[in-house]
């Protein structure tokens, strides 16, 4: 324990000294979370252009684009005369939607003929791709509706009441729990800060193994990897507790979670994460090489992790694979669901014994190669008479 | 300018770091992407139904849930509490409740409400879901409504179809139908990690000739750099495509010379930027964490996923000078369309790019060697 206080009065003295770590664990959190919120500032895609080919020209057509125009997710751009015209707007990506309105489409109804409205869009981005699908089902909901009601009032064969409860014969209250709005900010933030954590901690854990790893190798490793995780790991932590607040303040982050629960899940997880990052500072051995491997990571491990796509959607091979070898995946969806839903402890259980066994299976391992890498370096420079941290290829 | 690349092929020989960086982890991290998004579209969304009528047109109602590959009906309970506790510890995403009397509501006009609930914080699985359950929902009020109509009106089913539904749309989602992800990420996100390989190799690569006998060409050996980075990231480039393309069946339509092309001039000016870094600053870890600024954000800040056009100006502004944001929608595109919407502008714009890149980087290297002699950074 003493050896352990002692490791941390210096790492704290030693940290206090250089301008980098100092930086790297106060400013970079707040400084990357709020930089990467504001590409999130508004809340949807919004008034995207539109294409509208009318060969009707009826007050229902005309009805049927103003719906589109004044609803805040479209704005009409284009009024087309031909469907060539229609298709060449959306190929050169001048509108991302084309609503087609067939010739005929007020007297058909009026003869009791069914008539087909065309909406074509551009599924080449997936993410506008669903918005303009989300706003033009409710547009096309209401207006289907709408039509059925006049067509069945229209043959005098119904009352307004009955009309209505026949083009609606039940109706489906949709409800939003958790993120009412539903909106990429409350989506994604979370996720990114989680890989915020876990560069940065890669980060400042190379920054500080890369001091003195001869030193560290030799004796009370444990005590002295533990007093540098403490250090980045507190820092880090507080940091991005400060980063939630802010982008909670400024963009309005919903926050509902237990502190407890998200803290020990973030404690654990920075333990975690120092597994690999001392595994591979043991097999790089330079901080520069280090940190060309480290930030690799960064997309390969976010999108691995299950919070984009969904682990229950991968193939499980792959997905306990990737559990097995890197602690993000038992980390970042479920920190996630606790901030923005407040999962209790109960629920979360499974990833916190999974962080853990990770820690009692990999830390141990992460030290023997540790101090295999730099004890053999050791006695490999004093019989050189070499500095220990040269040139070493992997 | 030959040196300086013959230089860069003798650390590729003897440092296996390069190979790995440059070439493996890149051709991995696709294979591992593109298995990951192998199914392409999300189904089996855990569901749960509180079903208090029980009548055949409620079970009918579970049964299209039941058989829609979208839902996993695992749960059907007895009570709205448990379906919300159900919710909240994530066992579902999706809940429906189907009101008491439903089907004699729905029969006598009364317009009963069917209730959904959707778990808003899993975005990629709730909009998937929501759409198909108002799908499966919309088709079975039509259902009803024809019923109605067949019954009260006396109508064949033709007319009280005609008669529910006066007005048919038909959404055609165009060039990626089924809205496979794979299709969607798969390209961009596949080149982003071989821009980073090349990239955080090139940015240690430039060092200040300080012997003065020792004349130095200072255009040939930045060129240099440039060349050698720019072919080995087209190199990764070229076999990720390929994986992408014949390993995980990802359509391309466009021509394939066009995407070369266009991925070459991507990857030469990414290296062109690292090269400029590692010409100004002689502090690897500094030169590596810009770097990092400068790129990692790229496939949020050029708007390969989530659109420019919804960032606030400044953003929108930014993204103009990031390289990627004149390469992502181009080569899925190629992919998906067939053809680039604006390809001259946006080649254009990266040769233009490569060139003030190599000539910020000679200005680099020339005030370095103005300054005093520093020893090359070596942590």
């Amino acid at each position: 324990m003493m050896t352990y206080l002692k490791s941390l009065g210096k790492e704290i003295s030693d940290s206090t000294k250089k301008l980098g770590i100092l930086i790297l664990l106060f400013v970079g959190f707040p400084f990357l979370s709020m930089w990467f919120a504001g590409a999130y500032y508004c809340e949807y895609v919004d008034d995207v252009a539109i294409a509208v080919l009318d060969e009707d020209n009826s007050s229902l057509s005309r009805q049927i684009i103003q719906y589109f125009d004044d609803n805040e997710r479209f704005t009409v751009a284009y009024q087309v005369s031909d469907r060539k015209a229609l298709q060449e707007l959306i190929d050169e990506r001048k509108v991302y939607m084309g609503l087609y309105i067939p010739d005929h489409l007020n007297d058909d109804i009026k003869a009791g003929i069914q008539s087909q409205v065309l909406i074509l869009t551009d599924g080449t981005n997936v993410i506008i791709g669903n918005n303009i699908y989300a706003g033009a089902a409710s547009i096309v909901q209401s207006v289907s509706a709408g039509a059925s009601i006049q067509v069945l009032e229209g043959k005098g064969e119904m009352l307004e009441d009955m009309a209505n409860n026949t083009a609606l014969t039940f109706g489906f209250e949709e409800r939003m729990l958790y993120d009412s709005k539903m909106t990429y900010m409350n989506y994604l933030i979370y996720g990114v800060m989680t890989v915020f954590l876990q560069q940065l901690m890669l980060s400042s854990m190379a920054t500080m193994l890369s001091r003195n790893p001869e030193e560290v190798a030799k004796e009370h490793t444990l005590a002295q990897i533990a007093a540098k995780i403490t250090l980045s790991g507190g820092i880090l932590i507080t940091s991005a507790s400060f980063s939630v607040f802010l982008i909670h303040k400024k963009f309005n982050l919903i926050y509902n979670g237990s502190i407890f629960v998200a803290l020990l899940m973030s404690i654990l997880f920075a333990i975690a994460i120092s597994v690999p990052g001392i595994l591979l500072f043991s097999v790089t051995k330079k901080k520069t090489r280090f940190t060309q491997v480290a930030y690799m990571l960064s997309l390969p491990t976010f999108l691995t992790c299950g919070y984009v796509w969904p682990v229950d959607q991968m193939p499980p091979l792959l997905a306990n694979i990737v559990r097995v070898i890197w602690p993000l995946m038992n980390y970042s969806r479920a920190f996630d669901e606790v901030m923005i839903k407040g999962l209790p402890l109960d629920v979360v259980k499974g990833n916190i014994l999974g962080l853990l066994l990770y820690i009692m299976v990999g830390m141990p391992l992460a030290i023997y190669v540790f101090k295999k890498s730099f004890n053999s370096d050791l006695a490999t420079s004093v019989a050189r008479d070499i500095p220990a941290t040269g040139e070493i290829n992997m | 300018m030959l040196e300086s690349i013959k230089e860069e092929i003798h650390k590729l020989k003897t440092d296996k770091l390069m190979l790995i960086v440059c070439l493996i982890i890149p051709i991995c991290v696709n294979l591992i992407i593109g298995l990951e998004l192998t199914k392409g579209v999300i189904d089996h969304v855990p569901m749960a139904i509180v079903d208090y009528d029980d009548s055949q047109l409620s079970r009918q109602i579970i049964r299209y849930f039941k058989e829609n590959e979208s839902f996993d009906v695992t749960y059907q309970i007895q009570d709205e509490a448990e379906l919300q506790k159900l919710l909240d510890e994530s066992k579902v995403r999706v809940g429906m409740v189907i009101p008491k009397n439903f089907s004699a509501d729905v029969t006598s006009l009364k317009s009963p409400t069917v209730l959904m609930m959707y778990d808003g914080s899993h975005m990629s699985m709730v909009s998937v879901a929501k759409a198909k359950a108002s799908e499966i929902l919309i088709s079975v009020r039509v259902g009803a409504a024809v019923t109605q109509i067949e019954n009260r009106l006396d109508k064949s089913y033709d007319e009280a179809f005609t008669m529910a539904m006066p007005i048919s749309f038909e959404t055609r989602m165009q060039y990626n139908p089924a809205k496979n992800f794979n299709y969607f990420m798969t390209p961009g996100y596949g080149t982003i990690i071989c821009q980073l390989g090349i990239a955080f190799m090139a940015v240690v690569s430039v060092t200040v000739n300080w012997d003065k006998e020792k004349k130095r060409n200072d255009l040939g050996y930045i060129l240099g750099k440039v060349i050698f980075y720019g072919i080995l990231g087209s190199l990764a480039i070229f076999i990720n495509l390929l994986v992408q393309i014949y390993m995980f069946k990802i359509p391309y339509r466009g021509s394939f010379m066009a995407g070369v092309a266009m991925s070459m001039l991507f990857i030469f000016a990414v290296a062109s930027l690292a090269v400029a870094v590692s010409a100004w600053l002689n502090n690897r870890v500094l030169a590596m964490a810009l770097l990092g600024l400068l790129l990692i954000p790229n496939s949020i800040m050029a708007g390969y996923t989530w659109p420019v056009i919804s960032m606030i100006p400044s953003y929108q502004w930014m993204s103009k000078f990031i390289p990627f944001t004149h390469y992502g929608d181009n080569i899925r595109d190629l992919f998906l369309k067939g053809k680039m919407v604006d390809g001259i502008s946006d080649a254009r714009f990266l040769i233009l790019y490569l060139i003030v890149m190599i000539l910020l980087a000679i200005v680099g290297v020339t005030l370095r060697k103005l300054g005093r002699p520093k020893e090359a950074d070596d942590r």
